[in-house]
């Protein structure tokens, strides 16, 4: 008995503080979402009037979009690239270290310091980077970070309504730094990945004949099926709660067309002073993102 | 044959250079803006080197920050600070609480540490509003308190340190028990040590994740003096307008501490990466 409380004893530290700042707070989001106006003197209990409103304003599917171009922009690229890249390692090139601990950098960089330097590498001048490069061959300028306006309205000239124009070049900046600054962790997954392949199977696939590409695409993608599960699962929740990047290098268009979830619930709260709001688009947001962690989590057993 | 070998792995190591300068050159870019002069900056076709380095653009980005009213040495010390003792935190109650679930026996451990898992489903940005509410309430706005108690309990350094605690030999911890050696001690003289590696990785990212936490410090801190190093540099950045020669040097030094933590740490750091799936 005396063993057990002892045990709890060692628990208590850690419960202490995970029921103070993740559970009470869970809880207080979604008893805050059935009120209106709450924290003020005429708070009243609404039922889902909070969550009424958000869904009929059109601003939520409007952050939720914005999400999933965002989403649909950096996984694939990312995914595929970092792939490539393991597959490209696994050969034991030389200079495989030096590689990998470049391609791991900006993963460990702050991202608020990396997201400046990218904001001034897209700078809306020639005096940026990319703009002098781009107008070395004849494009641009073009206004990245500051640009309201869709890459398919660029592109083609016509806008469509209802993010139909695709993501604005704005975001599209931001996802750029996403997927610089993801790709190299990505290249660690799936190297260890790839380390766990055995041999054999190679050997044995090259001795039936098989091509590099065969290998490639009969072998190595299959094998890497989870992975890449997995990948999906931890990019897409990243692209909902993707924050400092985008308030750092679009913070012209955080309010408009850089504004995911997390965007737009802390700007409900800053801007508007609308905590209830805000708290009932955090709990859609939990909805969300509960259904892909339960995903992720499936990865996790599957494993063990 | 073997000429056509050899072009294929040319090939494949220009892939490979192509993508660490897709990686390194805003790093370079950044370093080279910060050692340029203002009118260099301000080229219309940039320079890839600055003609001569500039290295008093550092000291001057300090100093332009302080007339501003950030105090970028104190933010350093602030961010230091706030990360080790997070680190130091979290490794004392993942330690605690994954041995607990790892190695003791006491009633209802499953379905505690179910719970203890719950949070994990709980996002950071979901309840920011509400904990920034509590943080008011406990009247810690604006004190470091704020900035470090709620990180120093991480369920996935519990749920990652109980799987080596559970791997332990337990015939170890049975004869330990035998010879009069409390739990208490074997934690730390045994159990500790043949961590190390995990302890190591754990403490390492959580001081990353701290030292490059931003929104958190945004939330819940106002005055210049608490300010961290993130978020003195987001209000240099907003506030320093287009002399990119200070904000690129303000940018190096706070990407500095962390490479060279990195570079002397890499395996550890991709060692930790590979162990996240």
């Amino acid at each position: 008995m005396f063993r057990a409380c002892r045990a709890y004893l060692y628990l208590l530290p850690a419960a202490g503080i995970l029921m103070l700042f993740h559970l009470l707070p869970f809880l207080a989001v979604v008893w805050i979402s059935l009120y209106k106006n709450w924290g003020t003197q005429d708070a009243f209990r609404t039922g889902f009037a909070n969550y009424g409103e958000i869904l009929k304003s059109g601003e939520f599917f409007y952050s939720l979009g914005i999400t999933l171009w965002y989403a649909v922009g950096t996984m694939p690229i990312t995914i595929v690239l970092s792939l490539v890249f393991a597959v490209i390692l696994r050969r034991k090139m030389r200079g495989g270290t030096f590689y990998r601990v470049v391609y791991f950098l900006p993963y460990i960089t702050s991202t608020v310091a990396a997201a400046a330097v990218w904001k001034w590498i897209f700078h809306v001048d020639q005096r940026g980077l990319a703009n002098s490069l781009l107008m070395s061959i004849g494009w641009g300028p073009f206004r990245f970070t500051e640009e309201s306006r869709g890459i398919f309205e660029l592109m083609f000239g016509h806008s469509l309504p209802l993010l139909g124009s695709g993501p604005s070049l704005a975001l599209v900046s931001v996802m750029i730094f996403s997927v610089w600054q993801t790709f190299g962790f990505y290249v660690i997954i799936f190297s260890a990945g790839l380390g766990q392949i055995t041999k054999e199977v190679y050997e044995a696939a090259a001795l039936d004949g098989a091509g590099p590409c065969r290998i490639f695409f009969s072998i190595t993608v299959p094998l890497m099926r989870p992975i890449v599960g997995f990948l999906l699962v931890i990019s897409s929740i990243s692209a909902f709660q993707t924050f400092n990047q985008i308030y750092i290098m679009a913070p012209g268009e955080r309010l408009r067309s850089a504004r995911n979830l997390t965007m737009y619930i802390v700007t409900q709260f800053w801007e508007f002073g609308r905590i209830d709001r805000a708290s009932a688009a955090a709990v859609l947001l939990f909805i969300i993102l509960a259904v892909l962690t339960a995903v992720q989590l499936g990865f996790y057993r599957k494993k063990d | 044959m073997k000429i056509r070998k050899g072009m294929f792995n040319l090939f494949l190591h220009l892939v490979l250079l192509a993508g660490a300068v897709f990686c390194a050159l805003p790093f370079f870019w950044m370093i080279s803006t910060s050692l340029k002069t203002s009118p260099e900056v301000n080229l219309t076709v940039p320079q890839f080197l600055p003609q001569k380095a500039q290295w008093s653009n550092y000291p001057q980005a300090i100093f332009r920050a302080a007339t501003i009213g950030v105090p970028f040495i104190r933010c350093f010390a602030n961010s230091a600070l706030v990360a080790l003792a997070v680190t130091l935190g979290v490794l004392l109650t993942s330690v605690l609480t994954a041995y607990a679930f790892g190695m003791m026996k006491f009633p209802a451990k499953n379905i505690l540490f179910l719970l203890f898992l719950t949070p994990m489903m709980i996002p950071f940005e979901v309840t920011l509003i509400p904990n920034f509410i509590i943080i008011q309430k406990l009247g810690w706005y604006d004190s470091y308190l704020a900035l470090v108690i709620p990180w120093t309990a991480n369920v996935f350094s519990i749920y990652f340190l109980r799987r080596i605690f559970e791997r332990m030999d337990r015939e170890l911890y049975d004869a330990a028990r035998v010879d009069g050696c409390g739990d208490f001690r074997f934690l730390w003289s045994v159990a500790v040590p043949m961590a190390k590696p995990a302890l190591v990785t754990i403490g390492l990212y959580t001081f990353l994740g701290s030292w490059n936490a931003f929104l958190w410090p945004l939330m819940v801190t106002k005055s210049p003096q608490l300010s961290v190093i993130q978020k003195g540099l987001a209000s240099f950045i907003q506030e320093a307008g287009t002399d990119y020669q200070l904000l690129m040097a303000a940018a190096t030094l706070t990407i500095l501490p962390v490479v060279l933590i990195y570079l002397a740490a890499q395996r550890w750091f991709q060692e930790g990466a590979e162990k996240m799936f």
